[in-house]
């Protein structure tokens, strides 16, 4: 297709109107073109395959946007808009048909290997270790991290990328003026210093409407060959965006969690339903289609197991290190599994936490700290 | 013909001299008070002239004037009735007064049939009457053990028929006057805490228990977080019963404080204070205040413990009113009729959810609560507040139970734990050099840099500890304070790194907000 000026702004203003069917304003972009404006409504109508009523909404709606002065806000802000059938736009979008007409990006976008994590906005510490864990070693097998820059879940799986210098895309359900929540505006920053970008198809300061979220999540599995979902209830957002990626021929997988956790039933459903049940990085990387092993890429965890703790350490911190292996523990447990007393135990982690081996999370727990 | 009897007015819990002066004259039968008598000290008319008849006395048929010197300072309380009869039998002649007049300071409210009632603040005008040498003090009998713990002599009767009979012949019924020292059962005994709660019902919660112990030793305000239902407050209601026995200074200065306010004469308070104000309290009183500058929960809590649940829902004002006692140890309220200075020495101890919903790091269930949220949680107590707060522990659900069993801790009783505490506490008394309020809470920073000596491996783990967790001068206090503590309750001198490495344990509370 032809983007001229004129195109664009046609694209873009019909983009905006989010609330109609993504397929139904293809189509009167493709038979019409710029020539649009000057048809009645009837016609759209008829193209479309709308009602009466609606077409007319929509091309009142759609009018009444200002291309112009978008595209130039879009660009003092540094960012870019990508059109269907422009060569930047994501190649795993062109074949969907619910793609979005266009899509805001700012930061970096690339041809690249997408993974996305995807879970419950109000995880357990241990959703969120497994969020951070996958994203971190996905991040080292070369794959992007893509999520939906929410709370809990899609933040850690975005930090952990960026922690470990890794890329990771995050599509919002918001415009791109409007970050939400905005406490991550300084994740966000930071995703796109370290290569990645944001991205949105919702004009520039559309608000976190409710429907947006469905919306988006098309596109998070949309752009991945895979989706991995780590904690969510029965009724959430992880299932829409998996049953999306399953419709779209995405992989989906799941990590499984206590089963009398109501956040384990998204995960533990989608398993019984044939999702691949993922306990280490690896059965992920099985899945992962041939055309994306373009470079070699080696898996390089760094686990701390028995052999991998430093010999000089004494032996009743050994035996701490081996003792918390992947989990957060109390201080009780860990007493209790090491036998040790109580001062003997209280220097030891202290003297561990010092040495920069284990952190302590909320709560008096502590874990093993990971290193890249 | 003129009569003087000397007794005692408060204010606050200070006493000051107060003469009662009774003139009768001849006139249209009439009686009047003067001297700012509040609405107690004008009826005790009524209750004076009921007694004298009652107890067999005449009434002269003339004009009373009682004034009560000196004129400017406004009297409250019903403790004026005793003296006031007295005074009325001297000056109408039923009672001569040579042998006693300005030697012995009286007080004591009377019922309509003579009775002698129990009055509010003995034990300072006691005090008081010690200190400008009156000879002895005459009180109602449910007030003589506190007459008598400062040490003056002391006479007293059920009846004001008879201290009638005393003043009028000492010598036959004086045996009956002389009271044992109250503290001498008490110390003798050493009774430890009435307490039915003890620590030992306590299963598991290792940490809890021993900061709560630590708090105990070193009198160290404490924090404990953990989601709702744990035994935050089960915890923290077992802290008075390891606590150690008060010293004798410590106790005059309690019951001279409740006395003042509670009229029950219920003796020498030998138990520390237990407060628990709701977390609806009002400022006033919490600190103290109102138009008569009452004492407040501060200082009903001196000595003892204040326990604030769910701390984070108190006034946000109501709290930072806490500041200037957390470090002077003391309150100073001023209103319009009077300034007055209580003291308020307590342990704090504070419980709260780790977040609005509770449930922060619980191995299990979710927490809802945004970050945001967790924020502005947190930021309803302000930074200087924490400061002066050395203990922050958080209590976690556990399984495991057994651990305390197998490692002989936590199973221990509130009795044993008390034990150690007192000797820890009695090195500290040493190491200051006074018996009252010797505590490591209490050190200021000059006897930190004498008290607090470091072993050169501490001092480096402290330097290390200081860099990585971005420790603050005062935040190197609180540490080098509560390592202090835990030193003294091992019996140890220097303070060695294993004593700095357990006090960075309870830092929970700047561990959650670091981790935001």
């Amino acid at each position: 297709m032809d983007f001229s000026n004129e195109m664009t702004e046609t694209a873009l203003k019909l983009n905006s109107a989010f609330n109609f069917s993504p397929e139904a304003r293809r189509k009167l972009l493709k038979e019409l073109g710029t020539s649009l404006w000057a048809k009645p409504a009837e016609i759209w109508a008829e193209v479309a395959g709308l009602s009466y009523a609606s077409a007319g909404k929509l091309k009142e709606e759609t009018s009444s946007f200002d291309a112009v002065k978008e595209l130039e806000r879009v660009r003092l802000m540094g960012a870019r808009v990508l059109f269907d059938g422009e060569k930047d736009y994501p190649e795993t979008l062109k074949s969907l048909p619910h793609a979005p007409l266009a899509i805001y990006v700012l930061g970096e976008i690339h041809e690249a290997n997408s993974l996305a994590i995807v879970g419950t906005r109000c995880p357990t510490p241990y959703g969120r270790r497994m969020a951070s864990r996958f994203s971190r070693e996905g991040v080292s097998s070369g794959l992007t991290i893509v999520s939906g820059l929410a709370r809990g879940i899609d933040t850690e799986a975005h930090r952990a990328a960026v922690e470990n210098k890794g890329k990771t895309w995050a599509v919002l359900g918001s415009g791109l003026l409007n970050l939400y929540p905005a406490e991550n505006k300084k994740l966000s920053d930071q995703i796109i210093e370290n290569g990645g970008c944001l991205m949105s198809e919702f004009p520039l300061e559309s608000k976190p409407w409710p429907a947006c979220f469905p919306m988006r999540n098309r596109i998070i599995s949309g752009l991945s060959w895979g989706v991995l979902v780590v904690e969510g209830k029965e009724k959430s957002g992880s299932l829409i965006t998996a049953r999306i990626a399953a419709e779209q021929g995405r992989s989906v997988f799941a990590v499984p969690g206590p089963v009398d956790s109501p956040l384990s039933e998204a995960p533990h459903l989608l398993i019984s339903q044939g999702a691949k049940l993922v306990t280490r990085f690896d059965d992920v990387l099985e899945e992962m289609p041939p055309s994306c092993f373009k470079e070699e890429t080696q898996v390089s965890e760094r686990s701390l197991f028995a052999s991998d703790i430093p010999r000089a350490l004494s032996l009743s911190k050994r035996k701490i290190l081996q003792f918390i292996g992947s989990q957060a523990l109390g201080f009780e447990e860990i007493g209790l599994g090491c036998g040790l007393d109580f001062s003997t135990l209280s220097s030891d982690l202290f003297e561990l936490e010092m040495d920069g081996l284990i952190i302590s999370e909320p709560g008096q727990r502590y874990a093993i700290k990971k290193r890249n | 013909m003129l009569a003087h009897v000397s007794s005692m007015g408060l204010c606050g819990i200070e006493s000051y001299p107060v003469l009662v002066e009774l003139d009768l004259s001849n006139g249209l039968p009439g009686y009047t008070t003067v001297g700012l008598p509040d609405d107690a000290v004008r009826e005790s008319r009524e209750r004076v002239i009921a007694a004298l008849r009652n107890c067999g006395f005449n009434l002269p048929q003339k004009k009373i004037t009682v004034n009560l010197a000196p004129g400017q300072s406004r009297k409250e309380g019903s403790h004026f009735d005793l003296p006031i009869a007295l005074a009325l039998l001297t000056a109408s002649g039923q009672i001569t007064s040579e042998s006693w007049e300005g030697k012995y300071c009286c007080i004591g409210e009377l019922a309509l049939d003579g009775t002698l009632r129990p009055v509010r603040g003995t034990l300072s005008m006691a005090m008081r009457a010690r200190q400008d040498g009156f000879k002895a003090m005459i009180v109602p009998k449910a007030n003589a053990a506190e007459a008598r713990a400062v040490g003056i002599e002391v006479v007293t009767g059920e009846t004001l028929r008879e201290i009638v009979d005393f003043l009028i012949s000492p010598q036959s019924s004086r045996r009956d006057f002389i009271f044992s020292d109250p503290f001498e059962d008490f110390f003798s005994a050493s009774k430890p805490g009435k307490s039915t709660e003890d620590m030992a019902e306590i299963k598991g919660q290792t940490l809890a228990k021993r900061a709560a112990e630590i708090s105990a030793a070193g009198a160290h305000n404490l924090i404990v977080m953990g989601p709702p239902g744990i035994g935050k407050s089960m915890l923290s209601r077992r802290l008075p019963g390891i606590l150690p026995p008060m010293s004798r200074g410590e106790i005059l200065e309690v019951t001279r404080i409740h006395s003042a306010r509670s009229k029950e004469g219920s003796g020498l308070i030998f138990q520390r204070p237990f407060r628990a104000p709701h977390h609806s309290a009002s400022l006033v009183s919490l600190v103290g205040g109102g138009p008569a500058a009452k004492p407040g929960e501060v200082s009903l809590a001196h000595g003892g413990v204040l326990f604030l649940d769910e701390v984070l829902e108190f006034n946000r004002a109501t709290l930072e009113a806490l500041r200037q006692p957390l470090s002077d140890f003391k309150i100073t309220i001023s209103r319009a009729k009077d300034c007055v200075e209580y003291p308020a020495r307590f342990i704090l101890v504070a419980a709260l959810n780790p977040c609005p919903c509770g449930f922060r790091g619980h191995p299990t269930k979710p927490c809802i609560c945004s970050p945001k949220a967790v924020l502005s949680y947190f930021s309803r107590v302000s930074g200087p507040l924490l400061d002066r707060i050395d203990l922050q522990v958080e209590m976690f659900p556990l399984d495991f139970s057994d651990w305390a069993v197998q490692t002989n801790m936590g199973s221990e009783s509130s009795a044993e734990i008390r034990k150690r505490v007192a000797r820890a506490r009695f090195k500290q008394q040493e190491r200051m050099g006074r018996e009252d309020f010797a505590a490591n809470a209490y050190l200021t920073p000059q006897e930190i840099k004498r008290h607090c000596v470091l072993s050169s491996s501490a001092m480096d783990a402290l330097r290390q500890a200081a860099q990585k967790f971005d420790l603050s001068a005062r935040g190197l206090d609180r540490i080098l304070k509560v390592s202090r503590t835990i030193a003294d309750l091992e019996d140890s001198n220097s303070i060695e790194t294993r004593h700095i490495a357990e006090a960075m344990n309870y830092r929970a509370l700047d561990k959650a907000r670091n981790s935001l």
